[in-house]
């Protein structure tokens, strides 16, 4: 190794950190999933709105796992390939609805400042 | 945790991290040639999706580190690096270190001088009793 290794500059993270884990717990709720799925499921059933890009989905699974609440394990799929599936964690399942009722929040007071004629009704 | 153990399991994250990724881009390329591409088009392909493969493992890598060991860890390789280049330029090293050897002498011989004569108390009897005496018109 002759020359410092590489230090990329910080990784696409922030932008959508907190949705973004949020929405992995929420395809998580389904069943065990590994990372290609969730990506998959998170693009289908956005109808190819959201795109997780790699680089953010790997490292809020980490995250996600250190925090406890998703548990991991390896597993063969179907077509016979090992993958590492996670798992919701009974803390993990809190967290995801603790999340969902102020996602809920946030989306109404939002529709109250951008569209306030149809507030109040 | 012993360090060793600790380096261990890093080295163990750090491999099912990789495998985990490989996992990935065989679904990927899977999925692909189940679409009708050949394999090396669809295993390129994955590969392209799937973006900056040392950049995904580098950033999930801090992850789980956390920020403070992150911090040590790169500390840790200022330090590997610095090494690397005073071993590799023998005659800066040397240089280096005499001057600062003989700075760090000259300092500690000067200073222990100083010490004796004027921080410590003279080693006589009653030594607030000496005095200065000196000829000469005032």
């Amino acid at each position: 190794m002759a020359h410092p290794s590489p230090r990329p500059a910080e990784t696409r993270i922030d932008l959508l950190q907190g949705t973004l884990d949020m929405l992995i717990l929420r395809t998580l709720q389904w069943g065990a999933q590994h990372g290609y799925a969730i990506g998959q499921t998170i693009r289908a059933q956005s109808s190819e709105v959201l795109r997780v890009e790699t680089g953010s989905l790997y490292p809020a699974l980490q995250r996600l796992e250190k925090r406890g609440w998703v548990s991991a394990e390896w597993r063969q799929t179907e077509a016979n390939q090992r993958a590492k599936y996670y798992r919701l964690t009974p803390k993990g399942k809190k967290q995801l609805s603790h999340q969902q009722a102020r996602w809920g929040e946030m989306v109404a007071a939002i529709g109250r400042i951008m569209n306030p004629e149809l507030a109040d009704k | 945790m012993a360090l060793w153990q600790w380096l261990v399991r890093r080295r163990q994250a750090d491999q099912d991290l990789q495998e985990e990724i490989r996992s990935h881009l065989a679904m990927a390329a899977r999925d692909r040639v189940a679409d009708g591409d050949d394999r090396e088009t669809a295993r390129l392909a994955a590969l392209k999706e799937f973006g900056n493969v040392m950049l995904t493992e580098e950033a999930a890598r801090r992850v789980r580190r956390g920020r403070l060991l992150e911090y040590a860890s790169s500390v840790l390789q200022d330090l590997r690096y610095g090494c690397r280049m005073l071993a590799r330029n023998p005659g800066f090293t040397l240089v280096a270190v005499l001057s600062l050897a003989s700075g760090i002498g000259a300092n500690t011989a000067v200073f222990s001088v100083a010490d004796a004569l004027l921080l410590r108390p003279l080693t006589v009897p009653r030594p607030a009793e000496v005095l200065t005496a000196r000829a000469g018109r005032s």
